[in-house]
């Protein structure tokens, strides 16, 4: 009982002893207890108890300084230690660094190209209270969030509304913009005159209220460059060509518009704005006004049944949207009476802050999406190449160990704790990673992503002060890498006991499962990813040489800007001896058509239409499998289809053959032979139609020449060009060359795949290396004892090649049919015209993973079986 | 040599003071009884590996007693560095007071400023 009252309670002491485990333990815990006791002679238990917990309270400042700085100098001197650790093993260090660098690198494109979409549009001043209109919309198949509203919806918000500040309608279509030294087609941008109040797009030179006048373009400080190169530009003139039509959906872009006729317009440069910020949504370089949009698509400034691109609104303040959107029901009202077919149920603030991430579900929107299966491949590949290099720094620091245990060893004599060992060897991974880190970043900043950019046609760059995303990128990367990878080796080797290190009897088994696994992983994955790169390689090529379904070599294409020349070009043309066929055309395959839903016996079907000149066919090559080409005064109502289409609607030339479009009966008089109108690697065939219209519609001349002429004679009509459309520059295609803008960024993410496949093989390979050289090094007794019982060289390299033929061997076993059900379940479903499998990619993949494998050790196991083994075995 | 500083001074004498003795609890209530500061054990121990790391004592290990609770008490002696380091301070303390004698301060300050 008496002893009892000395004693604390059992709790307080534990944490007394706890905190102060890494000090005096003993001589504090002591301290406590003596004072206790006299406390509680004094004045009883209780109020010793209360001591005890104060005054443990009160010495936890003390106690927590004590623990940092402790801390600080241990981390200092592991520190100083791994830095001498890394200099000394130069060519692990070199290995690790520069693959884990490589690695780094390339991950960091991957994170940044699947983190774009965050931290959009961030730049405008009033960013918090605006909000994109968008309509869920009720399709036959389901609900369908769209970004493009109705035209008058946004003013008709502004006038209803008070708390609504400013409604900004946008709308794209593309132009042929030129002056007397330029010409391209480009994505121009209508706006409303509050855009600039509204956005925070800061002008140059010239007035914001420019924009109301419908004479004025605004340029940005970009493009002016390209326009007028170091000219003031305010007040110079430049001429856009636009292709007018009916198309009603909110975003035409550039290849599939609807195209129905040519108009030229003069527009004044009015204003500069400065370049569109890298992190803006929507991107653009040309603004002109909404009215001028409106005009050209022949549409009214108050109409419902038309659509805008994007209906913004600035409110009062962020939370007026709530009581704004009940209200709208008046408007859904009208709409679904306009357009029955497709009713609106609700509408949805989208805040502008949010736009691009919500992007990829959004029909029409605005910003473009991402496909979150490409984000999540990206973010895969970009995990696994990290996990390469720390495969090779666990197993090197393994295969080094052996030559560490003696260092080890004393270290753990003369009194170094487990912990503090471990800790030593996580520091210095977390150095290396350190460094690898910044190298990586230089790496990526400078030569990565440029080139990524360039090759991909993408806008990514690494965005330090905005976006803190990126910050958790490289926190996530050194924390993985660092303590991840220097844990595993960390543990391993301190496991061992120190007595059995220095007496000799320890020694690192000279085949460990985990690294065996982890070299398997590392030869699994490099085959995984250059077989998929390989096929898919291969694919690209194939699907570049398919025959179009049309002569696409001798045709050439002219876009022209005034249909009433047609007649002057073509007989102009007609007389050159090159000239084969010539036709005028509204649309064009591989520049221009109409989508549109067409209905069959209740059933809609999204189809292509091409509005023709009668000559096309015979000029572009397409082949008739049944029926008759466009003839005389039939032809205003007849229409020919495509194979694809017949399959699919199940009509035919016979009895089901008329087709209603637009409230005119057509019939179906001929059907073509499946073509591309869409580069083929990725697109399959949809249902198509062609009709034919007028001379005056025409926006294209297509010119086929004869076999024997090459295609430079092209340069022999720019005479002819200039003298029927003067001022205009003079810009022919070949027809090969329409889909050549997606095939270079097609071919660009191929090379930047490659690129990754070669990292792959580099890093693997360097691994294989620093591994085969320390195990070498642990082995030369052995190989010296076989020679001087009288091996031959020959099997001493067999010997010391087995183990890595095996592991060659094994991963293949393992990659084949991975790779195989790999590319038969996800890579096929995006490969519309697969040819079939290929045993080469297989077969390549395996032999480049052999040869390099064996080329990268052959030197080392050359120079150890050659070696004479005297040198080896005297040491003892 | 660095000039020791008040806290060291001061627990470096105690040290001194208490010979043999020389352990947390005596410590501790010595530097209470001399200069009135009550230091908790946490901060007395922090201070004293301080004094350790920096070479002016050395500790030895007693040996366990049941009214510690079987834990044994850590002795601290001074070193000779410590004992110079003292020693300095003394110096520099006669050197700063010498002739003064009069410790009120007041009169000629305030005179100069009036």
């Amino acid at each position: 009982m008496k002893k009892n009252r000395y004693r604390p309670a059992k709790t307080a002491e534990k944490i007394l002893s706890l905190i102060s485990s890494e000090f005096e333990r003993d001589a504090i815990v002591g301290d406590f207890r003596e004072l206790f006791r006299e406390k509680a002679e004094e004045s009883g238990s209780i109020r010793a108890h209360v001591w005890y917990w104060s005054h443990l309270s009160a010495s936890l400042p003390a106690f927590l300084k004590w623990m940092i700085l402790t801390t600080m100098a241990i981390v200092r001197s592991n520190i100083k230690t791994a830095w001498r650790n890394l200099y000394k093993n130069k060519t692990s260090t070199f290995i690790n660094i520069f693959g884990l660098s490589l690695a780094i690198g390339i991950s960091i494109v991957m994170f940044v190209s699947a983190l774009d979409r965050y931290g959009k549009d961030t730049f405008h001043e009033h960013a918090d209270s605006i909000f994109l209109i968008e309509s869920n919309v009720r399709e036959s198949w389901g609900e369908d969030l769209r970004g493009d509203t109705p035209v008058a919806l946004g003013p008709q918000l502004a006038e209803d509304f008070p708390q609504i500040q400013n409604s900004v309608r946008i709308h794209r279509l593309s132009g042929t913009v030129f002056n007397n030294r330029y010409e391209s087609v480009e994505n121009i941008l209508f706006a409303d005159k509050s855009f600039f109040e509204v956005f925070t797009f800061p002008l140059v030179s010239g007035s914001e209220i420019s924009l109301s006048d419908i004479n004025s373009v605004f340029i940005s400080e970009r493009y002016a460059e390209i326009l007028f190169g170091r000219n003031d530009p305010l007040g110079k003139q430049i001429s856009i060509g636009f292709t007018t039509g009916k198309s009603k959906s909110g975003s035409d872009n550039i290849e599939y518009g609807s195209r129905k006729s040519t108009s030229v317009k003069v527009f004044t440069v009015n204003g500069v704005f400065m370049d569109v910020p890298r992190n803006a949504s929507y991107r653009f370089d040309i603004i002109l006004p909404y009215q001028v949009g409106l005009e050209i698509r022949n549409i009214q400034d108050n109409s419902w049944q038309d659509f805008t691109a994007a209906t913004f609104v600035q409110t009062k303040s962020p939370a007026d949207v709530e009581n704004i959107k009940p209200q709208m029901e008046s408007y859904i009202e009208i709409i679904n009476g306009l357009v029955p077919e497709r009713p609106v149920i609700d509408f949805v603030f989208d805040p502008l802050l949010e736009m691009a991430l919500n992007a990829h579900d959004v029909t029409n929107s605005l910003s473009s999406g991402v496909i979150p299966l490409i984000v999540i491949i990206r973010i895969s590949i970009g995990l696994l190449l990290l996990l390469l290099p720390c495969i090779n720094y666990i197993n090197i620091s393994i295969a080094g160990a052996n030559l560490r245990l003696k260092e080890i060893g004393l270290r753990r004599v003369i009194g170094g704790k487990k912990s503090q060992l471990r800790w030593q060897f996580i520091t210095e991974n977390v150095l290396l990673c350190f460094v690898a880190l910044i190298l990586g970043i230089l790496f990526c900043n400078t030569f990565l992503l440029p080139h990524w950019n360039e090759l991909t046609n993408d806008n990514l760059y690494m965005d330090f002060s905005s976006n803190a995303n990126l910050w958790y990128v490289f926190i996530g990367i050194l924390f993985v890498t660092g303590i991840g990878a220097g844990s595993y080796p960390a543990f391993y080797i301190t496991r061992f006991k120190p007595v059995n290190i220095l007496r000799g009897n320890q020694d690192i088994k000279a085949k460990n499962r985990f690294t065996w696994a982890l070299t398997l992983f590392q030869f699994v994955f490099t085959f995984f990813i250059m077989t998929i790169t390989l096929t898919a390689r291969d694919y690209f090529t194939y699907a570049i040489n398919m025959d179009w379904g049309y002569d696409n070599e001798q045709t050439v294409v002219f876009r022209i800007n005034e249909s009433r020349q047609f007649d002057l070009f073509r007989n102009e043309l007609a007389s050159h001896p090159a000239v084969q066929h010539i036709s005028g055309t509204s649309d064009h395959v591989g520049m221009s058509m109409d989508r549109l839903e067409l209905r069959i016996n209740d059933d809609g079907y999204y189809v292509e239409i091409y509005d023709i000149g009668t000559e096309y066919f015979e000029t572009m090559g397409f082949s008739l499998i049944e029926g008759t080409k466009f003839q005389g005064a039939e032809a205003d109502n007849s229409i020919i289809v495509n194979e694809t289409f017949i399959n699919v609607t199940g009509l035919n030339l016979h009895q089901d053959n008329s087709i209603e479009l637009e409230g005119k009966l057509y019939t179906i008089i001929g059907i073509v032979q499946d073509f591309h109108s869409a580069p083929p690697s990725f697109a399959g065939i949809n249902p198509t139609m062609f009709r034919v219209v007028p001379d005056s519609e025409y926006n294209f001349v297509v010119v086929r020449l004869t076999d024997q002429a090459g295609t430079q004679v092209i340069n022999d009509f720019e005479t002819i060009w200039t003298k029927v459309f003067p001022g205009f520059v003079y810009n022919p295609v070949v027809q090969k060359s329409v889909f050549d803008k997606a095939y270079k960024e097609n071919d660009g993410e191929m090379q930047a795949f490659e690129f990754t496949v070669l990292a792959n093989l580099i890093i693997s390979c360097m691994g294989l290396f620093a591994i085969v050289s320390l195990k070498l090094s642990t082995r030369k007794k052995e190989i010296g004892i076989h020679k001087v019982l009288g091996s031959s060289m020959v099997n001493i390299i067999t010997l010391l090649n087995r183990d890595l033929l095996r592991i060659l061997l094994t991963s293949l076993i393992i990659a084949i049919p991975l790779t195989h059900i790999f590319l038969r379940k996800v890579v096929i479903s995006e490969f519309p015209f697969f040819a079939g499998w290929s045993i080469i990619p297989y077969l390549f993949a395996s032999v480049v993973l052999i040869v390099t494998a064996f080329i990268t050790v052959s030197g080392h196991i050359y120079k150890a079986a050659s070696e004479n083994p005297i040198d080896a075995l005297r040491s003892d | 040599m660095d000039i020791l500083t008040r806290l060291e001074e001061l627990l470096l004498m105690s040290i001194y003071r208490l010979k043999e003795d020389a352990y947390g609890v005596r410590i501790k209530k010595e530097v209470l009884q001399r200069t009135g500061k009550d230091f908790t054990i946490g901060a007395l121990y922090f201070a004293l590996d301080q004094l350790y790391n920096k070479g002016y004592v050395s500790k030895n290990v007693g040996d366990p007693t049941p009214e510690r609770g079987g834990k044994r008490k850590t002795y601290y002696t001074l070193t000779d560095k410590g004992i110079s380091g003292l020693k300095s301070v003394l110096e520099i303390h006669n050197n700063l007071w010498e002739n003064i004698s009069d410790i009120s301060f007041s009169t000629g300050y305030d005179n100069e400023k009036e």
